[in-house]
């Protein structure tokens, strides 16, 4: 064993199975296991075995999909019939087997913009009079409550593309931070953003480019996309080192994964870095139509969400596998909704 | 090994055991307590450790033992109406206020306590020590985790291995 502890009660000196156990106790929300196999050949053969990771998986349970959220158009009661109200309500839809339901499922007037680390934005739809108009709302549907976080506000003016920051644990929006337009882009998309390192990424009109916001620096860049993604269903992701930015897209029932290179004009020579062929994954006539990726979760496992007019599937970027998760098709802009739950933290509450 | 009268307990008084450390320190200690070692509540049920007997346990000294069995004797009642499900949130929380403390030790008290609670398959023990290492290297870089627990410098041809790989996953340091 290649270890010389300095004495013989050193940490150093641990065997096997009790290093096993520490590193299994280290939080699952950072690269720790590839920390720990940096620290001695001993603890690499540790972590590196093909056990380990399933032994954490099971020891910190796995952000589970408990349910998507949906948009519906709602016909509240007290409509006299001459004035339709088409708002729509975010609708939270168990999907699991789990018996997790949220205490409010239904938010009417409110319209979902995204879901991270499990709560979800969610934005004020105007009515008659602007009542919920410019509110934001960060709902945790598990607690009903949420914890300390930000919120990153990027819009697209006339001269600038700006940011404005809040926290939660500040209770303030930061100073208007604000970068020069150079390009032809005159709205965001209200598209799940990614989150890659330390910097947030929304796509821009139509998706003729990414804005980026560097958390650490305060600093708005753009990035211009290729063309041929116009009007294109594409989710922005990080790419499998988790440094770098990219894309997923389907089109001839495959789904190609794609690095976005900030530095290049020209795209076209590039292939996609990775391609997942769903005819062989998935049935055929969920396939009669192009399937749309709606969402991304990226833990131990890279998983994505794909909507198809035969359901939703989640397909494990690692080992291919694909899983119906729901039937249910009609939704518009849905967003799987995953966190970390176990029955017994609900039902302790 | 005669078996001896006290029984289970329900009559009066605990039935006690006696648990002689490496060092021959001699513990008396209620067999309820002892009895979150997996190894010793086998000999206990087998009507071992009582009386004039005592059971060694060879790899444990006195100072090791005597922080073992606080462990135990706090633990015991919790253990001994299955857990958590009748306990109150007091309870939990006293629980959860005298782990903290009791982790709260050098590091090689720490290492003395993980291997006894191993070698005496006390689970309960075993997972507070390695959460508390855990705690202890989560955040830190590789180089960090090797100097919080001890290990040696690298030699040289470590850290020519340390250094390539670092080159493969840098950004686990991030």
């Amino acid at each position: 064993m290649d270890i010389r502890p300095r004495n013989q009660r050193s940490m150093a000196a641990l065997m096997d199975d009790l290093v096993d156990e520490v590193l299994l106790r280290i939080p699952p929300d950072e690269p720790a296991s590839l920390r720990a196999a940096l620290v001695c050949k001993r603890w690499r053969s540790i972590v590196t075995e093909p056990g380990f990771s399933r032994r954490f998986r099971q020891f910190h349970g796995t952000p589970r999909l408990l349910g998507v959220l949906c948009h519906r158009t709602s016909y509240p009661d007290f409509n006299d019939g001459h004035d339709f109200d088409p708002s729509p309500t975010t609708h939270f839809v168990p999907t699991s087997s789990l018996s997790f339901r949220p205490t409010h499922a239904s938010h009417y007037r409110w319209r979902h913009g995204d879901v991270r680390h499990g709560r979800v934005l969610l934005y004020g739809v105007p009515w008659r009079v602007d009542y919920h108009m410019n509110s934001i709302v960060v709902w945790d549907p598990i607690t009903d409550d949420w914890g300390p976080f930000l919120v990153i506000f990027m819009g697209i003016s006339y001269h600038e593309i700006f940011t404005y920051v809040y926290s939660s644990e500040s209770n303030v929006w930061s100073e208007r931070i604000s970068s020069e337009r150079r390009y032809r882009w005159t709205f965001a998309e209200q598209l799940p953003a990614a989150l890659v390192g330390n910097s947030v990424y929304f796509l821009v009109h139509m998706n003729k480019g990414i804005v980026r916001f560097d958390l650490n620096l305060k600093q708005i860049s753009a990035i211009s996309l290729p063309c041929t993604l116009l009007n294109q269903r594409i989710m922005l992701m990080a790419m499998e080192d988790r440094k770098r930015l990219g894309y997923a897209t389907v089109s001839e029932s495959k789904t190609f994964i794609w690095e976005v290179y900030c530095d290049l004009g020209d795209y076209s020579r590039l292939g996609p870095n990775r391609v997942i062929d769903l005819g062989k994954l998935m049935p055929a006539s969920a396939l009669e139509q192009t399937p749309v990726v709606n969402g991304f979760i990226d833990g131990l496992s890279r998983v994505l969400f794909i909507w198809t007019v035969d359901g939703f599937f989640t397909v494990d970027m690692k080992s291919e596998h694909v899983r119906e998760i729901s039937k249910c098709c009609a939704f518009d802009k849905v967003i799987p909704y995953f966190s970390f739950y176990t029955p017994e933290s609900f039902s302790s509450q | 090994m005669a078996a001896p009268e006290s029984g289970d307990g329900n009559n009066g008084a605990a039935r006690m055991v006696t648990l002689i450390s490496s060092d021959n320190t001699r513990f008396e200690v209620e067999a309820a307590a002892a009895s979150l070692s997996q190894t010793l509540q086998l000999t206990i049920l087998d009507g071992g450790g009582g009386g004039g007997d005592g059971i060694p346990l060879p790899n444990v000294d006195s100072a090791t033992l005597s922080k073992v069995l606080e462990y135990c004797i706090k633990h015991a009642p919790a253990a001994a109406n299955g857990g958590a499900p009748n306990a109150t949130a007091v309870d939990r929380a006293e629980l959860e206020r005298f782990d903290n403390e009791f982790v709260n030790i050098d590091q090689s008290v720490l290492y003395s306590l993980i291997m006894a609670a191993h070698n005496l398959e006390i689970e309960g023990l075993q997972s507070l020590v390695a959460k508390k290492v855990a705690d202890m290297i989560k955040g830190k870089s590789p180089m960090e985790i090797r100097r919080t627990l001890g290990f040696p410098d690298p030699t040289p041809e470590e850290q020519a291995e340390m250094n390539a790989h670092m080159l493969e996953y840098g950004w686990a340091y991030e």
